[in-house]
């Protein structure tokens, strides 16, 4: 029992990793309907360049998390006013989703020249390494993990419920002409979507990297596990992103503890493609944008 | 006279917004039937239901005395009903000429491996194909652009072309759907008179149509539709008159 | 609406001349590839290697660029081909031809099989589920160690035979390779110009508007994506009989994601746009040892690029600039 519940909670920390990069991804695709599969690799270079920046700063682990979420909010800017704006003036959307596998392949070759293809760790944020919780052995990076995503999540929220900005992104959203035609700079709007995506992807990669080892080749499978993810949840609903990456994420820990870690992967892809086969709406979304 | 198409009382709804409600009409062998009305009188989809995108609630749609409910989209070029689209869907990256010859697909013969390894069979119907293309672009008197890639031509041309795309199906049944849309007056007139001379042929047509200058010179019956009901129909020139319509569609747009 | 006084003349003069021209073109073409071997002897293995891809990317061309739709999945056909040809011929002695074509009939069946549910799937769904097929590819060529050798892969099947010749030779290799290269551009060539081919550009277009044209969208999708299927299937087989070899990192994720990259980059609809693609990302590495670092970089650089500024891929570029400067 409680190695189930171990398990589990395991499984919700990594989850909560794809349920950023879900989020991530959601937030782009309501705003630009563009597909960004290179989002779980910016979670794999900002791991990466926190490790980094601890090693020169030594900084705190929450101060940490402020400054890789600034530099991310401006690269992910910088890489929709460099790559994804001119691309998605003149590429259908289907070659958009080849934009993005292009950075996805960019991202890992640099990290691959910036950090050689050795695997990278971090210390844990709090000194003690292990709590006890009601019988339960957990480390205390998982609760930073966890806290992560609740104070994203709850940030989010505030943004697009409670400011005129999130009014104005919930109209581009919604129907990005008319959003244009009340006033609304939809570009800028998308400028910040990718901006907010680029940090949640920093805070996702530098609070999970103390609990793991990641390098160039791991931006593949964060790639495909937040895709499944924001697939799971129905593209584009925030709720729906959350869910799909905590349930994959569970799903994966509890196969990877009891069988092993490819046959793991193997039932939960097929079990994401019959999802995608007979309830293609995902968890939440419409049928009508699945099939022809 | 017989009846080539026979719509009875067809219903449908999309949620809470009924489409069309019991709607029939029928189209005589050689003749064109013009449907009109309001932007959102269900046009479209009356078409859609014809022609298999859109199953009816109720009511029947015979073709030749057989009922096409139920039939897929793609079964009904060889049966003699092809229909083009609002906007014009053409082919970009084709040719005006394999984009015609894209209309007779029902008569190609073979399959993939055929084609693969030009067999004498996917070679024969290529060429007759071909032919029948060349036949429907001199028709069209289009001749001098076959080999031009259909993607950068002109609105009037291309709406000439996918007229000619439907002829190469040798069609008993031609369904348009708002022909004339985004042409001007010039390109208009050469529109009916292409019409006129399929007509000729003997093609049944029903039509789609905004543009009540081409409805009236053309059409030998009027539908009209209103909120998905039919609230008159008739020869153009009765229709026209009726207080209804005028109320309707025509009032409004005088 | 008659715009098209020019268009006559050029008509007229065009297909006779350009008919005898490409049949020279591509004659010599073909001398130049036979000849390719004796001329950079050392360059072989690298050219069989091109040669195989070609094979992947050429049949996934006809699900892809004629057809218009999306399979981030190749690999799952590629590895059928490599490690069935591997396990049939390593542990049921069947001999290599035979198991090449066992094979291609199996991923055909496959595809056939996966075809008609995945297919109805739309852009990005379909995008994501042909991913999964390769993420399960990868899985199971690595963690089913009793049938696939897991991380360490198969080695030791035999190279390719016909009879009592085995092809053990680099040129040997080459011109099998060759020749079906050359087969392959043949018969897509047949369909892209047939009818087949045309309702396939239809769907690409607009399925609904194909199917009222009397196109049946969901049998020509499944039928493309079979073809790519059994392409790709003969390229693995073959890749598995000329290394002798077969590991997981020939049908992983990054390898299929790298299929569709050679063929954006080179360009849809052609046989040279596929050539091109698959020399530059199989090139790229061989240049030199330090560059291969770089390459991974560069591909994704060179894709985003490519796919912004240029939508036939290289070889469209090239063959726009060239009309331009004609004219």
């Amino acid at each position: 029992m409680r190695d189930v519940a171990e398990t589990v909670i395991g499984g919700l920390v990594v989850g909560s990793v794809y349920a950023l990069i879900a989020l991530g991804m959601s937030l782009i695709y309501s705003m630009s309907k563009v597909i960004n599969l290179s989002q779980g690799a910016f979670v794999v270079l900002a791991a990466l360049t926190g490790v980094s920046v601890q090693h020169s700063l030594h900084i705190s682990g929450p101060a940490l998390l402020v400054v890789v979420a600034v530099i991310f909010a401006v690269v992910l800017a910088v890489v929709d006013l460099a790559v994804i704006r001119p691309a998605s003036r003149r590429a259908s959307p289907d070659r958009m989703l080849l934009i993005t596998v292009g950075l996805l392949q960019a991202v890992g070759g640099f990290l691959l020249l910036r950090w050689g293809n050795l695997p990278y760790t971090m210390k844990p944020f709090t000194h003690t390494a292990v709590v006890t919780v009601l019988g339960l052995r957990l480390s205390t990076q998982f609760f930073w993990v966890l806290g992560v995503l609740v104070l994203s999540l709850v940030a989010l929220w505030l943004l697009l419920q409670r400011s005129s900005l999130g009014l104005k992104m919930r109209a581009t959203a919604q129907d990005p002409q008319a959003a244009s035609l009340m006033g609304v700079d939809v570009d800028k709007v998308r400028l910040i979507a990718f901006s907010i995506s680029g940090a949640l992807a920093a805070v996702a990669g530098v609070a999970i990297i103390p609990l793991t080892f990641l390098q160039y080749d791991t931006v593949v499978p964060y790639a495909v596990d937040g895709f499944v993810a924001a697939v799971l949840g129905g593209l584009g609903s925030s709720s729906g992103a959350v869910m799909g990456g905590l349930l994959l994420g569970v799903v994966q820990g509890v196969l990877q503890r009891y069988t092993n870690a490819s046959l793991a992967e193997i039932l939960a892809i097929s079990s994401l493609i019959l999802i995608l086969l007979l309830r293609p709406a995902g968890l939440r979304g419409s049928l009508a944008e699945v099939r022809r | 006279m017989t009846d080539l198409l026979q719509v009875t009382s067809v219903s449908r709804r999309f949620g809470g917004l009924q489409a069309l409600s019991d709607v029939g009409f029928s189209v005589g062998e050689g003749q064109i039937r013009a449907i009109i009305g309001p932007n959102g009188a269900g046009k479209t989809t009356l078409v859609d239901v014809i022609t298999g995108f859109t199953k009816p609630d109720s009511g029947d749609v015979l073709f030749e005395g057989t009922s096409l409910v139920g039939t897929a989209p793609h079964a009904l070029p060889r049966l003699g009903v092809m229909r083009t689209f609002q906007s014009a869907r053409l082919v970009p990256r084709l040719t005006v000429a394999e984009n015609i010859m894209l209309g007779g697909h029902h008569m190609a013969g073979g399959g993939f491996v055929s084609a693969a390894l030009n067999l004498p069979r996917t070679r024969r119907t290529e060429r007759a194909l071909r032919e029948r293309a060349a036949a429907v672009l001199e028709f069209l008197q289009l001749s001098s652009i076959g080999e031009r890639p259909a993607g950068g031509l002109p609105a009037g041309t291309q709406r000439l072309v996918e007229v000619g795309r439907v002829l190469a199906g040798a069609p008993k049944l031609v369904l348009l759907d708002e022909p004339a849309a985004g042409l001007d007056d010039s390109e208009t007139k050469e529109l009916a008179g292409v019409l006129q001379a399929v007509k000729a042929s003997a093609v049944t047509m029903v039509i789609i149509e905004h543009n009540m200058d081409l409805v009236m010179s053309i059409s030998d019956n009027v539908l009209v539709l209103d909120a998905g009901k039919p609230i008159a129909d008739g020869p153009p020139a009765a229709v026209s008159k009726d207080p209804a319509v005028v109320t309707a569609y025509l009032g409004e747009a005088s | 609406m008659s715009t098209q006084a020019p268009a006559r003349p050029l008509r007229a003069r065009i297909p006779h001349q350009s008919a005898a021209r490409s049949r020279l073109g591509t004659l010599g073409v073909i001398v130049i590839l036979a000849l390719l071997p004796l001329i950079f002897p050392a360059w072989t293995s690298f050219l069989i290697v091109v040669g195989i891809y070609f094979l992947a990317v050429l049949g996934l061309d006809m699900f892809v660029g004629q057809t218009g739709q999306v399979s981030l999945g190749q690999t799952l056909f590629f590895a059928i081909g490599a490690y069935g040809g591997g396990i049939l011929t390593l542990d049921h002695g069947v001999p290599t031809l035979a198991a090449t074509a066992i094979m291609a009939v199996a991923s055909a069946a496959v595809a056939y099989l996966l075809g008609r549910p995945f297919l109805r799937l739309r852009g990005y769904y379909l995008a994501l589920a042909t991913l999964g097929l390769a993420v399960i590819t990868q899985s199971t060529a690595t963690g089913l160690t009793s049938l696939t050798g897991g991380p360490s892969g198969l080695s030791g099947m035999p190279n390719l035979a016909i009879g009592t010749y085995v092809f053990e030779s680099d040129p040997a290799n080459y011109y099998v390779v060759l020749a079906l290269g050359l087969i392959a551009a043949l018969l897509v060539t047949g369909i892209r110009r047939s009818a087949a081919g045309r309702a396939l550009a239809a769907i690409a277009g607009d399925q609904q508007a194909a199917a009222m044209l009397g196109v049946d969208p969901a049998t020509y999708k499944t039928r493309a994506f079979v073809l790519a299927a059994t392409f790709a299937s003969i390229a693995g087989s073959l890749f598995a009989f000329y290394n002798r070899f077969v590991s997981p990192e020939s049908v992983s994720v990054v390898m299929a994601l790298n299929f569709v990259i050679m063929l954006a980059i080179g360009g849809s609809r052609t046989l040279l746009g596929p050539l091109l693609g698959v020399l530059l990302i199989q090139a790229l590495p061989q240049a030199s040892q330090s560059f291969a670092r770089y390459e991974p970089l560069l591909a994704g650089l060179v894709l985003v690029v490519v796919i912004t500024y240029l939508p036939d891929g290289l070889w469209g570029g090239i063959r726009a600039f060239a009309t331009r400067r004609r004219r």
